[in-house]
């Protein structure tokens, strides 16, 4: 739609409530990609606030139907997750789990994040575009047939990527 | 290894991070034509204003089309310009590119204490006009201040915009805002303007901008701009008359 109001501070009224909604609607969503995407960590932050204001400033041309600003805003996302690529090599975090409580809660925690740290390890050996789609389906909960939308992908064969990348992470896991 | 051991990693935003992302990102902004290098930038713009100064004083029908295609509110000139971004007429200057450059800080945590009037006011530093008539139904729902920033991230003015909604889904906004001095060209692309004085001071009521918005189902809302004590202000409202709306802002106050 893409409407084109006269004023932009007309613009930014009329919107500021649309905007305020979808972002806490997507926020989580973007943040979950770029944590399976790159690895946990304030660079996941880094990823998520660069693609929010680039959101932000180009916000007059986003659909206002909640489906189409999602894929939009994935669509920014893919190539804020592609130019960080381009500028540094990936990066694993490592989580201080030793320095944890031995708290039955801690533990589990802590058992959650190493879990994470080695599957984001499994993620980095993957190959990028595999990740990518491990990132938007299990990162950020998107439906096969919308990272067919974003990758071009036929929905079909984003099925069966996935589902050989889940066999290859599950031998590799299971190691 | 299976969907669900793959989705279990997902974790909510740190509060915090979602709170000062949002206080950065939430400014509405202004196309700007702040070009680098600006000194090519004011060259342009001296001969653009030589070349429309020359044609406006050799030509008599060119100077009754400016006169009759133009508004003046405040710092805003309404243009006839079909499409296109509003635009700052003026790159920053020397003194707000440093105080920008000075002031910029990281980000912090957003402010969610205080009632919305009073986070409005301290945001903004001035308080909002406000009506003391209000149609019967319609009830504020929201009172916020936001900044308006270029794009060089320099901002040239505060806002405060208090909307109201009616049961038969009604919008009505009432915008307070300061700009800086420096002047905004408005395209008008075609809509319907007929002058108005509010308040003693002339302004414009135009009518069926576009909108959008998930608190109304209108796609077109009608406004009536003008400014005062340095203020402009504006009230835009998708099922009022003008007559009703010149009521509304006839009894504004600060």
């Amino acid at each position: 739609m893409a409407k084109s109001l006269s004023i932009p501070w007309f613009r930014a009224a009329a919107t500021e409530a649309d905007f305020a909604e979808l972002y806490h609607a997507e926020l989580p969503r973007v943040y979950n990609f770029f944590r399976y995407r790159v690895g946990d960590g304030p660079l996941a932050e880094d990823l998520t606030a660069e693609t929010f204001e680039k959101a932000w400033r180009n916000r007059d041309r986003y659909r206002r139907d909640l489906a189409a600003f999602s894929t939009w805003l994935f669509t920014i996302a893919r190539r804020v997750a592609t130019d960080h690529y381009r500028k540094t090599r990936p990066e694993i975090p490592l989580h201080e789990v030793s320095h944890l409580t031995h708290d039955e809660n801690m533990e589990e925690w802590a058992q959650q994040q190493a879990d994470f740290t080695r599957l984001s390890l499994l993620l980095s050996r993957l190959a990028d575009r595999d990740r990518e789609l491990v990132a938007l389906k299990y990162g950020a909960g998107l439906t096969n047939r919308t990272i067919a939308g974003l990758t071009g992908l036929s929905e079909s064969n984003v099925g069966v990527i996935l589902h050989r990348t889940l066999q290859s992470l599950r031998s590799e896991w299971e190691a | 290894m299976n969907d669900d051991f793959l989705t279990r990693f997902r974790k909510t935003p740190r509060a915090e991070f979602e709170a000062a992302l949002y206080r950065r990102i939430s400014k509405p902004m202004t196309a700007s034509t702040t070009l680098y290098p600006r000194r090519r930038l004011a060259l342009a713009f001296a001969a653009v204003l030589l070349v429309l100064a020359l044609a406006l004083a050799a030509s008599p029908g060119a100077r009754a089309m400016a006169a009759g295609f133009l508004r003046q509110i405040g710092i805003l000139t309404l243009s006839e310009r079909p499409a296109g971004e509003p635009v700052l007429i003026a790159p920053a200057s020397p003194e707000q590119l440093a105080l920008a450059e000075a002031t910029a800080t990281p980000i912090v945590p957003a402010s969610l204490s205080g009632a919305p009037l009073e986070v409005a006011v301290a945001q903004a530093g001035f308080p909002p006009y406000l009506p003391g008539y209000l149609p019967a139904g319609f009830t504020q729902v929201e009172l916020v201040a936001a900044e308006y920033v270029d794009d060089s991230g320099i901002g040239h003015g505060m806002g405060i915009f208090a909307t109201y909604l009616s049961p038969t889904d009604g919008y009505l906004a009432i915008q307070t805002t300061g700009f800086d001095e420096r002047a905004q060209d408005v395209p008008m692309g075609g809509r319907t303007i007929t002058d108005v004085v509010v308040n003693g001071q002339p302004g414009v009521w135009i009518e069926a901008l576009p909108f959008a918005s998930s608190l109304v189902s209108s796609q077109a809302i009608n406004m009536l701009l003008w400014s005062e004590n340095g203020y402009v202000l504006a009230v835009q409202a998708d099922q009022l008359s003008l007559a009703e709306v010149l009521k509304i802002a006839e009894s504004l106050s600060q």
